[in-house]
């Protein structure tokens, strides 16, 4: 088993509800953290977790957690850290404090993936995010101070009032703060969110890749690698553990909600905090089969530009000369690899090849 | 039960759409123990899931109730249902043949409308003695006199003897009853003449073979009997004989006046027409019973299995179906867009609505129907006529002389308020007014004649919307007349698409190409490439628009969580791509093919 090399924990808190949110979350109530970081303790020594390459501890918030309590969490982590490469924390600019920013250093974290969204703060604040760009810099500064440079922002594109002129402006923001990694995502609007209950439509395809071409000449320009449809990384700054995902490689999933990978098994956790705190942890499995394992191997592969494997499509033959004609897809040596076109319509390229 | 034919009823309910006939009929089934009020679905005879939903009787259907009189006596009552909608004309007088009285349904509310009328037409024709009922007199807008003016009125029959009820809470239904005892003559076949039984509804069973539904005119018949279907001319021995109560219930013989199944391990459901006379082999009857007049469809389109695999499971299913559906027809016919398939003929739209429903749910097929056609006379210059039911298969321009078209008379019943509105649509459709008359103090009937093509191109919804649904419409093929006709083609990536051909009144050309090609264009998933879509006559492009290349098509956010949800997604995708049609390169939803028919012309402007 101690192939899995990878570890996912989430810890569902926040302070405030973002609108457009579809990530299992919960207001932050300190006796339930409490209680849940004993759960999760209990979770995390169920698995026979060893020699991990990557660890990433996403939200909610994770830095919601009042120091303490953060200190205690970042402590459950402890024993697996060891030998590990890319060990990330996501957080937001707001709760980042300095003194949080110390405790992930000391504790071995080396990456941050910080929530920004946009750094026009009239739009932050309509979209309920409790930042302004100024705590963006502040935090940034500070993590680069501590010597942790592997720093991620996560941009949101087609958020409500958001237009060209803002993408241009955010693009410039962000690149003036030197960082290594950059994720933008096109805003989806999800039932249960609060943007879906305001009557917010998804931004129209055409708009979205309006925006995508805007941030994919930006970032190239700018010594960026558009490694992953949404992620754009500085040559060695790809994201380990993500591309464990995109890889099709197995992992560990902990905390409310989370998803794992072992074995031959896909299971999902509890979104449920009575019951997860109860430890009854996984509530769905799925037996992947090999039909099933190589549906996922080409959904997932061929969202980077490592890419798929042309073994895994050997009978598609038609279909894949078809796609690189029209200019979706390159042959490098026995691989299938995404053009940037490829990647802006990659459930076309999906639908024909599984 | 006592079979003696003078405790016999047998009786039809005959009424306009929405007038609760089936409730009525639900409700004589309660009194008379037929059914325990909580064992009862809503509306029992109604027995498809299809006519439950949309409220509406398509199939006849039988059952025979036990009712204890007031005068003492036991009675039988064969209660034989009857389909209220104007496309099931031919099935009304089915039902009524086998029968002595009609229950003439009136919606105290709404009163007499077209279908009533048409359908009491049918009743007198085939001399039934007619009891009028006011249904929903619990209503507070009911209006009993007036349904009953209407009635004594339009119709022409006397209302001394109305029974005023309630379907609905079971207001006088007992009363009803009483009236139909007194009211329906009983039958007076000869039990002792030579069997004549009429079949008027039939279907298979898996293990018994073909059920035949008769009624008894004269005669007897008996298990073990051998029996002769006159007009197929084939013979049979009986093995099992019942009534429907609704349960079946085996009997031993049937006798004049009765209703019943037989079931004679007919293997074939193509020997057993409904309007046949069963007799007896030993004892034949000289003569047939009339039978029915057979209608002839008036709409036609193409149907084909969206996967080619179920061409032969398409067959088997509209052969069952045509076993009680006369009026429905089907040959084979090939399309170079769709493959295999049929081209079928139905009374009527809502006929073919229904068809269509009961082979996807009933026989679970999944279809594409072509954009419904009349039949055309395509006279050509060599003097040659030739019907056409499939608009792609009209031959060059050049060498047709004139084309004809089926006219029907229509008969518009409605609000005198609305009466503008409907002749601006009635011209629109290249109507010919001929009368408008005072059907009492508010209401008018419109008739005018209009070609048929022009009624299937959404005309109903056309009609319901200008008069808020306050209309009724009823109509008979009158006559083929001359027209400027032309076929309008649909190319898809510059392919012409044989399924979506049209014929078209020439002036409307541009509009009519128009309005389908941006429908069309609605119903296309973008696609990899860009899609023009033309409409051409005679070659010639009139009208164009573009289906986009997609653009951005892919999830954004893939992780943990996201994976196993992702691929459940793609894998309903591309169960829905494979209920696609590919023609050239490019994939068809069902729904385009019958976008001819849907298209709003509010839109064209």
């Amino acid at each position: 088993m101690n192939k899995v090399k990878s570890l996912y924990i989430h810890v569902p808190f926040c302070h405030k509800i973002c609108d457009y949110c579809d990530f299992t979350k919960l207001q932050y109530f300190r006796n339930f953290a409490v209680k849940y970081l004993d759960a999760l303790e209990e979770e995390l020594k169920a698995y026979q977790i060893k020699d991990l390459k990557t660890i990433y501890v996403g939200g909610g918030t994770p830095t919601a957690l009042e120091d303490d309590l953060f200190e205690e969490l970042l402590k459950i982590i402890d024993p697996y850290v060891n030998g590990v490469e890319e060990y990330t924390f996501e957080a937001n600019p707001e709760s980042l404090s300095l003194d949080k920013i110390k405790m992930l250093k000391s504790h071995g974290v080396n990456r941050v993936s910080i929530g920004v969204q946009t750094t026009d703060d009239k739009i932050l604040n309509m979209v309920n995010r409790d930042h302004t760009f100024e705590q963006v810099k502040t935090a940034i500064k500070s993590l680069k101070e501590t010597g942790i440079d592997n720093i991620n922002v996560d941009l949101i594109l087609g958020l409500p009032h958001s237009s060209e002129t803002i993408l241009r402006k955010d693009l410039e923001n962000i690149l003036s703060l030197n960082i290594k990694h950059i994720s933008c995502y096109g805003l989806t609007v999800n039932p249960h969110t609060v943007l879906f209950n305001k009557g917010y439509k998804e931004p129209e395809g055409d708009l979205l890749r309006a925006f995508y071409d805007t941030v994919e000449e930006e970032l190239t320009k700018n010594g960026f690698v558009h490694y992953e449809v949404s992620n754009w990384a500085k040559p060695g700054y790809q994201s380990e553990h993500n591309l464990t995902y995109w890889r099709n490689e197995e992992y560990f999933g902990c905390g409310l909600g989370a998803s794992g990978y072992i074995g031959e098994t896909r299971y999902k956790n509890t979104v449920n905090l009575s019951q997860y705190i109860d430890r009854v942890f996984v509530n769905e499995k799925e037996l992947v089969s090999e039909k099933d394992k190589r549906t996922y191997q080409i959904m997932l592969n061929l969202r980077t530009i490592e890419g798929l494997d042309i073994s895994f499509v050997k009978d598609k033959q038609e279909e894949i000369d078809s796609l690189i004609s029209s200019g979706l897809l390159i042959k490098k040596d026995h691989k299938l690899i995404p053009t940037y076109e490829g990647m802006m319509v990659l459930d076309q390229i999906l639908l024909k090849l599984i | 039960m006592d079979f003696s034919q003078k405790k016999i009823r047998n009786f039809s309910i005959i009424a306009h759409i929405d007038h609760g006939k089936s409730t009525l009929a639900d409700r004589i089934l309660e009194l008379t123990g037929a059914i325990e009020a909580r064992e009862m679905k809503d509306q029992i005879l109604d027995s498809m899931d299809l006519e439950r939903e949309r409220g509406i009787t398509i199939k006849l259907n039988a059952v025979t109730l036990g009712y204890h009189a007031d005068d003492g006596e036991d009675y039988v009552f064969n209660l034989i249902d009857t389909p209220g909608h104007v496309d099931f004309t031919y099935e009304v007088s089915r039902s009524l043949a086998a029968c002595e009285g009609a229950l003439l349904v009136v919606d105290a509310t709404q009163g007499v409308e077209a279908q009533t009328l048409a359908n009491a037409y049918l009743a007198v024709d085939n001399d039934l003695e007619i009891i009028p009922v006011i249904n929903k007199v619990d209503l507070p807008s009911a209006n009993i006199q007036m349904a009953k003016d209407e009635i004594e009125k339009k119709i022409g029959i006397p209302c001394d003897e109305a029974v005023e009820v309630s379907a609905k809470t079971g207001l006088h239904v007992h009363e009803l009853l009483e009236a139909i005892v007194r009211g329906v003559p009983a039958p007076n076949g000869d039990p002792k003449a030579p069997l004549k039984a009429l079949i008027f509804d039939s279907y298979y069973d898996p293990y018994r073979g073909v059920i035949v539904l008769v009624r008894i005119k004269d005669g007897e018949v008996k298990v073990g009997d051998k029996i002769r279907l006159m007009q197929a001319g084939k013979e049979y021995q009986v093995i099992e004989l019942g009534i429907r109560t609704p349960k079946e219930i085996k009997t031993d013989s049937l006798s004049a006046g009765q209703v019943g199944y037989i079931a004679a391990q007919i293997k074939d459901i193509k020997d057993v027409r409904p309007g046949d006379t069963v007799t007896l082999v030993e004892t034949p009857a000289k003569e047939a019973l009339p039978g029915y007049r057979i209608m002839n469809p008036m709409v036609y389109c193409g149907l084909y299995p969206v996967d080619s695999d179920d061409y032969q499971d398409l067959k088997d299913a509209l052969e069952k179906l045509t076993l009680n559906d006369a009026s429905l027809q089907f040959v084979a016919e090939t399309s170079q867009a769709l493959g295999f398939g049929f081209r079928c003929g139905f009374l009527g739209l809502l006929h073919m609505d229904v068809v269509q429903e009961r082979l996807e749910r009933e026989y679970n097929l999944d279809l594409i129907l072509t954009a419904p056609s009349v039949i055309y006379k395509v006279h050509m210059t060599d003097g040659e006529v030739i019907n056409l039911d499939n608009p792609s298969k009209l031959p060059d321009a050049s060498k047709v002389s004139f084309i004809e078209e089926p006219y029907i008379k229509a008969n518009i019943m409605t609000p005198k308020e609305y009466i503008g509105p409907i002749m601006e649509l009635c011209r629109e459709r290249r109507g010919i007014y001929e009368n408008l008359d005072y059907f009492d103090d508010t209401r008018m009937v419109l008739t005018y004649e209009l070609p048929l093509s022009e009624i299937v191109y959404n005309f109903f919804d056309k009609l319901k919307s200008y008069t808020k649904g306050y209309t009724s419409f009823d109509y008979d093929f009158s006559d083929y007349k001359r027209a400027d006709l032309v076929k309008l083609d649909i190319l898809l990536n510059g392919q012409v698409v044989d399924a979506l051909s049209s014929i078209i009144y020439r002036p409307d050309g541009y509009h009519r190409g128009l309005g389908i090609i941006r429908k069309i264009k609605t119903v296309i998933p973008r696609q990899q490439f860009e899609i023009p879509i033309q409409a051409a006559i005679g070659g010639k492009v009139i009208a164009r628009c573009d289906v986009k290349a997609v653009r951005k098509d892919v999830l954004a956010k893939c992780y943990g969580g996201d994976i196993s949800r992702k691929k459940k997604l793609l894998e309903k995708q591309k169960e829905g791509k494979k209920r696609m049609k590919k023609v050239g390169s490019v994939e068809v939803p069902q729904e385009a093919f019958m976008s001819i028919l849907s298209i709003d012309e509010e839109e064209d402007n």
